[in-house]
């Protein structure tokens, strides 16, 4: 097997390149390969790493996410984005990770083939992008690079694309989606989280890259040793494991749906987020209303009907027994982005909330930021903090949840959003999000009304970093973790007090990095995380390095971790409805539930400023390490 | 006598962290676990041999993104 990581170095600047070779055991994959090499170049130039852990394209299903690493433009720091499946097909490239160096002088498309053993062949090549963005955002530029450079290659290749935001925010995504009989299936996978995007066009000066090869390296694919190691754990065969485990992406019986979207619409109830999160100052019974007559009755229903009745699922790319690319058509479902460009925004109905949605995907945009940020405004606009001419628009969102028409008024309130998208990418108005959604809300708070900032619902970090939450009301997902948005945390609903929290979300980032080094898909979790350390042992049978590496690598991290207190009163209000529910209506009668809660009543600020750094002090002594 | 979120469980002796949350019913994957305050890699539930008045707590974990 693999006895060294293979970094294929590019220099966008003179297309210059060359292989570095960094050796197995020292370091294992992606996660602590990309931040050694962005630590590397600190200082002198930014870098952009994409690459596969060592086990792609091997017969363990889930084990060929691409992981993007490098500094962040939005959060400001180092970060970690996985897309799906697209890893499968880098694979045959013959190299581990490719590190970008350098700006192209005009935007460019990156076309990396290798034949067999042959040196791999890197060009770059400038297009007009921007006219063909005006054609249909990343969707046009995906087909576009297919159809010119897909003959290219022997077998199908796979493109990244990044669409307008990238060029207009600093949270623009990477898009991707397999290529079938020269068509795109539709299957959208997305480095959505950490702005790669905007960081690959505005720093590179790469709005695509096209890969694909067949170089056959030395992968594992004995299916035959690995079912002995699963039947000795789980009496099980690798397939069954896996297909188990993977139940709840595909179909839960137990909820007669599948999908992140349709599980999560299942079981919130109470919890759901809606209206830009006023939805956390309501009653239960008011958000129990709220989710039976427009999710439970209409938005989920519409779900169940349209793709899980009809069975609209495909793979990422990869041959997988999840099947979580939900569909409707070439609308792809998951849960956060129809969250938060879903409830967050007012909308209810799948025929606007696709619309809003494919909007914001064909711009390119962090579906979950861009909800977030959408949300936001809308509330701004529906209190009149902000007046339409100031963001280039000319309504304002219907949100009277009590009269609340679900198809006619999400309809209205995905216009608004699509207008409002509109507006960010051409700059109308005040709203210039170049440089992110927390330096709009300061400039806003500053120059019309200082409530404007109060009502943004992030994470800060560093002078301009930002994130919108991932969508679970809980605690865990407004901690000051390193790197937030992106499940390394506890996102659990039980309550656990704030010390504690730091050391559960510390320990789980360190799962998590375990299988993001390995390019497993976290959907594999069920067996992944248990399984990771002893297959590295049977493969390269040095189990206790790699996960010595691991956590330091999330200690490495953490030595970075420039976390900002709760800058606005929602955040607050977000943290604080959340603990009350688990008392109020969960009857959770842990004494420090209750103390935590009094606390906030009686100085809500102090008490989550306490709050906030007693779960920072159980990140800081799980993840300092000297090791 | 084991405790798992403080309370007691009836376990019989030499039980290891999984069978102990197979017998409460619980699925070792969607938990994050600590036993006495140390967090324990899903990777050492089936050999760590809980001791007598072990105070286990089971974190549920949701499925997700």
């Amino acid at each position: 097997m693999d006895k060294h990581l293979k970094v294929l170095h590019i220099d966008a600047a003179s297309s210059f390149y060359r292989v570095e070779r960094f050796p197995v055991g020292p370091f294992w994959g992606p996660v602590d390969l990309g931040l050694h090499l962005t630590g590397r170049e600190a200082g002198r130039q930014g870098v952009l790493n994409f690459g596969t852990g060592l086990l792609a394209g091997s017969i363990f299903p889930g084990s060929n996410r691409l992981i993007f690493t490098g500094h962040s433009p939005c959060w400001g720091g180092f970060y970690v984005s996985a897309m799906g499946g697209a890893g499968l097909i880098f694979d045959d490239l013959g190299i581990n990770m490719v590190s970008l160096h350098g700006r192209a002088s005009t935007p460019s498309v990156l076309v990396l083939n290798r034949e067999h053993g042959e040196e791999v062949q890197v060009q770059i090549v400038p297009i007009d992008v921007k006219s063909v963005w005006d054609k249909g955002g990343v969707y046009a530029l995906m087909d576009l690079v297919f159809a010119r450079w897909a003959g290219d290659f022997k077998q199908t290749p796979r493109v990244l694309a990044v669409g307008p935001s990238a060029a207009e925010t600093d949270f623009g995504a990477i898009a991707s989606a397999p290529y079938q009989d020269g068509h795109s299936t539709h299957a959208d996978c997305w480095a959505g989280r950490g702005g790669f995007g905007s960081k690959l066009f505005r720093e590179h000066g790469i709005c695509a890259v096209i890969y694909g090869g067949t170089c056959l390296d030395e992968d594992f694919r004995d299916r035959t040793v690995a079912d002995e190691w699963f039947k000795a754990r789980y009496e099980k065969q690798l397939a069954a494991k896996d297909f188990e485990a993977t139940a709840k992406y595909r179909f839960d019986p137990k909820f007669n749906t599948g999908g992140t979207f349709g599980v999560n619409y299942s079981t919130l109830q109470g919890r759901l987020m809606a209206f830009n999160y006023r939805s956390v100052l309501w009653s239960e019974e008011q958000r129990t209303a709220l989710n039976k007559t427009c999710v439970t009755d209409h938005y989920l229903k519409q779900f169940n009907e349209e793709t899980i009745a009809t069975k609209q699922q495909r793979t990422c790319g990869e041959p997988c027994a999840a099947v979580c690319k939900k569909l409707n058509g070439k609308f792809k479902k998951d849960y956060e982005p129809y969250q938060t460009m879903g409830p967050l925004c007012g909308v209810f109905d799948q025929r606007a909330a696709e619309r809003l949605n494919h909007a914001a995907d064909s711009a390119g945009f962090d579906a979950i930021s861009v909800g977030g940020v959408l949300g936001w405004l809308m509330e701004c606009l529906h209190d009149g903090l902000l007046m339409p001419e100031d963001l280039g628009v000319s309504a304002t969102p219907r949100w009277d949840a009590d009269k609340f028409d679900v198809v006619g008024d999400s309809a209205h309130n995905a216009d608004l959003g699509i207008a409002l998208i509109e507006s960010i990418l051409l700059r109308r108005g005040l709203l210039d999000l170049s440089l992110g959604a927390r330096k709009l809300a300061r400039r806003l708070s500053r120059e019309k009304n200082r409530a404007i900032g109060g009502k943004f619902v992030f994470l800060a970090n560093a002078r301009n970093g930002w994130m919108v939450p991932n969508q679970y009301w809980n605690a865990g997902a407004m901690s000051p973790m390193p790197v937030m948005g992106k499940y390394y945390m506890y996102y659990g609903f039980d309550f656990v007090p704030p010390r504690e929290l730091g050391r559960l979300n510390a320990n789980r980032m360190i799962q998590e990095i375990l299988i993001d080094d390995l390019g497993f898909c976290r959907f594999h979790r069920g067996w992944a995380e248990e399984m990771a350390p002893e297959i590295v042992e049977r493969v390269w049978g040095n189990s206790a390095r790699f996960l010595e590496v691991v956590k330091a690598t999330a200690g490495r991290i953490n030595s970075r971790n420039v976390a900002v207190f709760w800058e606005s009163e929602r955040d607050i209000d977000y943290v604080l409805g959340f603990l009350k529910r688990k008392r109020d209506v969960e009857g959770d009668k842990n004494p420090e539930l209750d103390k935590w809660i009094k606390a906030f009543e009686a100085d809500a600020r102090g008490a989550a400023l306490d709050f906030w750094f007693e779960i920072r002090k159980g990140i800081s002594e799980t993840l300092t390490t000297l090791v | 006598m084991i405790y798992l979120d403080d309370k007691p469980v009836a376990a019989p002796e030499g039980v290891t962290l999984l069978e102990l949350l197979k017998l409460a019913g619980r699925d070792p994957a969607l938990t994050a676990v600590t036993v006495d305050g140390k967090f324990v890699p899903r990777s050492d539930y089936k050999k760590l041999i809980l001791p007598d008045k072990a105070r286990v707590k089971a974190r549920e974990l949701l499925d997700g993104g």
